[in-house]
């Protein structure tokens, strides 16, 4: 970095006393005269001109495996569900919801970062619009985040890919900067964003790496995007486009925005339909299983088993099964059903070559506080001694730590109280 | 024995008294006070009641009235003078009137923000009012901040987080940016040098920020003493400024004692250790049970000093009173934990580094004993009102190194109480940092055309960022138009703020038991290092320079390690050089300067014998910065041999590195010289002086301006000194077996110079020049 930092400290020194350059007023007239439309219309008003472009897509079309029109199907009140929203403030219809997507001008959170692009998507009669807002030079900001919060305006259900910590701060940054009030501080404030990324990390956390939303569209929507380019790159494109006014590069910026919030919709209606209908979209053991904690977590345990059983059926992969299992089990111990907990911590134990710690453990407290069955509880103890001493480790992957201390203090305990 | 016995008794002693070479005796002074300002509202009269407080000192008084007229203030005044209140009064008072009103506090280091705010809070608390008052610095949890931001009446924090974390997210801020009413800067004296020029540059960047949102706000600066306070202050804030320096707090009876340690060997002019001599002075005084406080000028001699003291009381006592160290690498709980420990008395002695010349609450001690001096007046003043209480006596005493200009002050003592003190020098418009904050600023808020920022080039330098593609030019604005974050990448102190981790590794569990700053961690943390940690020591097992991380054992030797720091330094471009008559050549230009730990030395405890040495293994550190330089003509050198032209050269170059500092009123460690026998770039012998901070602030630029004066006294040094062939105290100690390293450093001074002894006048006294420039 320091020798970059002494050309610019000589640069600037002979800079000092040498003429200035007159290049850069010749740069400056180019860059207001040529400004294009990038395929789109210019917008004017007291704010200055910014450019807007609309896409629409008919209802009927497809984003990967999802059709657009389902959206109809969609349940306010599901959506709720698994957006977390506050009920109260939930009662929104279809067309209350604004999805939107910004490009920015570099990847960190400090004022000085813009938002050059801001993609809005919204279902307007039979059709998806992709509106499109993008600034082709800094003066003309204000008039885009103008247009911007008029057009969110009426609407009050926004939707983003991660915005609740990237998008919106951001475009709140720049608001407050130009003085504009807008609805996004409001939505956040009344708890009405819906952000995806959490809800779909909640789906499909144990089945992808990771769940950004170019893996999610490949695995989860089967889209695949051709000719794409990486988000890091964007803010360099929107620098070179300044520079040098070729619409190429910042065509297909556009193009990644669109495609952006498609797969947004998309991804909210399949997620609307999981919860919806779980057992009419065909899910996998993954999903099943991502479902049910999340009932689980929203304190409906009657959904939860069922989305624990049916994960236990699909059983493609055995690791997801276990720890079903495991959740189940404990639900019902929850719940004091005790047979079907039972049966199941007997079915891992089963198993050929089990190496799981914590059913036998189980076992041997049921026996010893339910039954009152020292002798069963015992056994049970002595087979979890000597799992742990065969594996070696006293750490079950998820279920914490076992202490063979605890464990001997038990099987101490329960010879006392067969004693008498 | 108290502290009245003990002078007494330190009086009659003969073979101490007979190394003092200097004992004044501060008389006591009453308070001067004035009534609370009518304005002043009931309520907080009532609680300066309740603490015993019924009028006001002098200087709070005067402050008070300035800032109610809305002036700017600086005030200068001894430590535990009550300069608090001179800020928090007016704020509180502000507050009271009108809850929207907020103010922002800064402090040069996190340690302050936080007594600042405990003070505060119990203010606040007697008034049961609803003020909140946050510190936000980097240990703010992220859960907090928000409140912090929308809420905080008064807000604490130090400039690096302002830079960095407020600033560059000013549009979170709105409510503190609108109604921002007063800036308190504390502890002023501190932003000199490089860290001042930052500073003022952030001072400009909030001004900035304030007219966006539309506030003006007034600000209170607090000064140690200082040659030039409100010039400092005008410069950092760039506004007028009133200067408030009556006193009015009462001061108890005070002695400051100088103290050389006797010659133990007059020919090579070695003298007893300031180290040894401290340990031994301020074991009496611990012993004697008065609370005393230590300044050692490196980490290293902090612990030495703590080692030695922790034995020298418990071999007297029996049992150990606590002696504790306090410097840059312990970890605030620990820091914490001693400031306490002081204040409550439970603590008897501490070690520290300048750490704690700042206002640190630590009560008020005793006696403070500086070891070395610490390099400026100021800086002196600072330490040794350490100690003083507002009644009562106390004592400081300044034991001398035997470094040369050590050796000038102790026994120069007129000088040290007749010049004003240092001036805090700044250079806001240092184009390095002026660059910095330009893109900070740009980041911030776009430019407009017309907009000032310090220099009057502003636009020229946009235009250049322009070219740079760093800026957009359109719309009569500069727009930000990179992608990264520039504040991330700027650090207001001259070390890197990337600190290097100590782990401690003995026991099974790891743990960390400090940090140092990456600048100092190849001398402190190689391979082998012993590494002294509160009197603890460690062996460096494996230093992961990649990761910043250092992983040592516990181990108990006898010995300590001292890295040796080999430099080299390449010409990188001569901004401007001159030819003088005797063909003597100076230079002044940019350079790049390698440092490298390439070995270790073992040093016993007490004896300081070489035990042995080791090599060092580590990368390069790189500097860019400013430096003038001198080739010598070869006429004067061909007449000696590579040997003595090399030790010639090596004691001007020690004596350069410790006189420079007075001409520049800057820290020793601020400048730096080297010396070539044959440099590769001019080709012949050169010495060069080269600014410590990478771009410079302009040090060595004044050297190749003042060259005559300072290679001047540089001579009268070396021929003053009652030493024969070379000692600590001029041109260090002599390493030769034969031939006079002194007469040959004498003849090639007076090549540089261009006259030789016998033509020179009679000059004046060397401490009565340098001091007006």
């Amino acid at each position: 970095m320091i020798p970059n930092l002494r050309e610019k400290l000589k640069a600037i020194s002979t800079n000092c006393h040498s003429k200035p350059k007159t290049e850069n007023s010749d740069n400056k007239s180019d860059c207001s005269y040529n400004r294009g439309n990038l395929g789109g219309h210019i917008i004017s008003s007291q704010w200055g001109h910014h450019v807007c472009k609309k896409s629409i897509y008919p209802i009927d079309d497809s984003y990967g495996i999802v059709t657009f029109k389902k959206i109809r199907d969609v349940n306010p009140s599901i959506v709720s569900q698994w957006a977390r929203l506050d009920e109260t403030l939930a009662s929104f219809s279809i067309h209350d919801l604004i999805f939107l997507d910004t490009e920015t001008t570099g990847l960190s959170l400090g004022v000085g970062t813009l938002a050059f692009l801001i993609g809005l998507g919204y279902f307007e009669e039979n059709n998806f619009v992709v509106e499109q807002h993008v600034m082709r030079d800094f003066d003309e900001e204000l008039s885009m985040l103008n247009e911007v919060a008029k057009a969110i305006g009426h609407r009050k259900a926004l939707v983003s890919f991660n915005g609740k910590s990237y998008d919106y701060p951001l475009l709140e940054n720049r608001m407050v900067f130009n003085r504009i009030s807008s609805y996004i501080s409001t939505a956040k404030n009344n708890n009405l964003h819906i952000d995806l990324l959490h809800p779909s990390r909640r789906i499909w956390s144990s089945m992808l790496d990771s769940c950004s939303l170019t893996s999610l569209e490949e695995k989860i929507l089967q889209y695949y995007r051709e000719d794409d380019i990486p988000g890091r790159e964007i803010p360099n494109i929107y620098y070179q486009y300044l520079q040098d006014r070729d619409e190429t590069l910042i065509g297909k910026v556009l193009d990644h925005n669109t495609k952006d919030i498609l797969a947004m919709v998309a991804l909210f209606i399949r997620l609307s339909q999981i919860y919806q209908s779980p057992d009419q979209v065909g899910l996998n053991c993954y999903e099943w299983l991502g479902l049910a904690k999340s009932w689980e977590n929203q304190g409906d345990d009657e959904r939860a088993i069922y989305c624990y059983s049916k994960c236990i059926e699909k059983g493609e992969d055995q690791n997801i099964i276990l720890d079903a299992k495991n959740r189940l089990a404990i639900l019902y111990k929850r719940s004091r059903k005790w047979k079907q907990a039972i049966e199941i911590w007997q079915s891992i134990i089963d198993r050929e070559g089990n190496l799981r710690i914590f059913p036998l453990i189980e076992m041997a407290k049921y026996y010893e506080h339910h039954e009152k069955n020292y002798d069963k509880a015992l056994m049970y103890t002595d087979r979890a001694i000597k799992l742990l001493k065969n594996i070696g480790m006293n750490r079950e992957p998820g279920y914490g730590i076992y202490d063979i201390d605890a464990i001997y203090h038990r099987r101490n305990r329960l010879i006392r109280k067969k004693k008498g | 024995m108290n502290i009245e016995q003990l002078t007494d008794y330190i009086k009659k002693d003969k073979k101490f008294m007979s190394n003092v070479t200097y004992w004044k005796t501060i008389e006591a002074k009453e308070g001067i006070f004035v009534p609370f300002p009518n304005w002043l509202e009931k309520e907080i009269v009532q609680v300066l009641n309740k603490k015993g407080i019924d009028k006001l000192y002098l200087h709070q008084g005067l402050t008070l009235n300035l800032v109610r007229q809305g002036k700017n203030v600086v005030i200068v005044t001894p430590t535990a003078s009550g300069k608090t209140l001179c800020y928090n009064l007016p704020v509180l008072n502000e507050i009271f009137n009108n809850q929207d009103t907020r103010s922002l506090y800064l402090f040069p280091t996190k340690a302050l923000s936080q007594d600042q705010v405990s003070e505060l809070h119990e203010m606040i608390t007697l008034m049961g009012r609803d003020i909140k008052t946050y510190t936000y610095d980097g240990d703010t949890p992220v859960t907090a901040r928000k409140a912090i931001r929308q809420a905080g009446h008064i807000v604490v924090t130090n400039p690096d987080m302002l830079h960095s974390g407020i600033m560059p997210h000013h549009t979170k801020w709105v409510k503190l940016f609108e109604n921002l009413k007063y800036v308190v800067i504390d502890e002023m004296h501190t932003y000199r040098g490089v860290f001042g020029s930052h500073m003022a540059n952030v001072i400009r960047r909030l001004k900035r920020i304030c007219r966006f949102y539309g506030s003006n706000p007034t600000f209170i600066c607090c000064s140690a003493t200082i040659a030039n306070p409100q010039e400092l202050a005008e410069k950092i804030i760039e506004e007028p400024v009133e200067l408030v320096d009556k006193n009015g707090a009462p001061t108890g009876k005070k002695h400051l004692i100088f103290y050389n340690p006797p010659l133990v060997n007059k020919e090579l002019g070695i003298r007893r250790s300031s180290l040894l001599e401290t340990r031994q002075i301020a074991g009496q005084l611990i012993s004697n049970g008065i609370q005393s406080i230590v300044f050692a000028r490196s980490r290293l001699m902090v612990e030495v000093l703590v080692t030695y003291l922790k034995n020298l009381v418990k071999d007297k006592l029996g049992n150990s009173k606590e002696i504790r160290g306090y410097r840059g690498g312990y970890l605030p709980t620990e820091r914490r934990q001693i400031e306490k420990g002081l204040r409550s008395g439970d603590i008897m002695g501490v070690v520290s580094t300048n750490a704690l010349e700042l206002g640190i609450d630590i009560g008020s001690l005793e006696a403070s004993i500086i070891c070395g001096y610490p390099g400026s007046i100021a800086s002196t003043w600072q330490q040794a009102g350490r100690a003083g209480r507002r009644s009562g006596t106390s004592m400081a005493i300044l034991v001398a190194s035997s470094s040369p200009l050590d050796q000038y002050i102790i026994q120069h003592p007129e000088y040290f109480l007749e010049s004003t003190p240092e001036s805090g020098l700044i250079n806001p418009n240092n184009l390095y940092i002026l660059l910095s904050h330009i893109k900070c600023a740009a980041f911030e808020l776009p430019f407009e055309e017309g907009e000032e920022f310090g220099v009057e080039t502003l636009e020229e330098i946009l235009a250049f960022l322009e070219e740079q593609k760093v800026l957009r030019h359109v719309g009569n604005r500069w727009h930000w138009m990179t992608d990264n974050f520039p504040a991330n990448s700027i650090s207001l102190r001259s070390a890197s703020d990337e600190n290097f981790i100590i782990i401690d590794i003995t026991r099974p569990e790891p743990r960390v038991i400090g940090e140092t700053d990456s600048f100092s961690a190849p001398m402190l943390l190689h391979e082998e290092a012993i590494y002294i940690h509160e009197g603890s020591q460690y062996q460096v097992e494996k230093l992961d320079f990649e990761e910043k991380k250092a992983y040592v054992r516990r181990v108990d030797v006898d010995y300590y390690t001292d890295a040796n720091l080999a430099v080299d330094l390449k010409v990188l471009d001569v901004f401007e050089e001159q030819q003088e008559v005797n063909t003597l050549i100076r230079a002044y230009g940019e350079v790049m300067v390698t440092a490298m730990v390439t070995m270790f030395k073992k040093i016993k405890f007490h004896t300081h014998e070489n035990l042995g040495w080791g090599r060092v293994h580590l990368p390069e550190m790189e500097t860019h910065t400013t430096a003038c330089w001198f080739s010598i003509p070869e006429t004067i050198t061909d007449q000696f041999g590579q040997d003595d032209l090399q030790n010639g050269l090596m004691g001007i170059a020690h004596v350069l590195g410790h006189i420079c500092p007075i001409f520049l009123m800057c820290d020793i460690r601020d400048i730096n010289v080297v010396y070539h026998t044959r440099s590769p770039f001019t080709r012949k012998p050169t010495i060069y002086i080269y600014d410590s901070h990478p771009g410079g602030v302009g040090f060595s630029n004044k050297i190749y301006e003042i060259y005559r004066e300072v290679f001047d006294r540089c001579r009268e040094i070396i021929e003053n000194c009652s030493c024969t062939e070379g000692c600590p105290s001029c041109i260090g100690p002599s390493v030769r077996e034969e031939g006079n390293s002194k007469n040959i450093a004498l003849k090639i001074l007076g090549g540089i110079l261009g006259d030789t002894q016998s033509q020179r006048k009679a000059k004046s006294n060397f401490y009565q020049l340098p001091f007006q420039t």
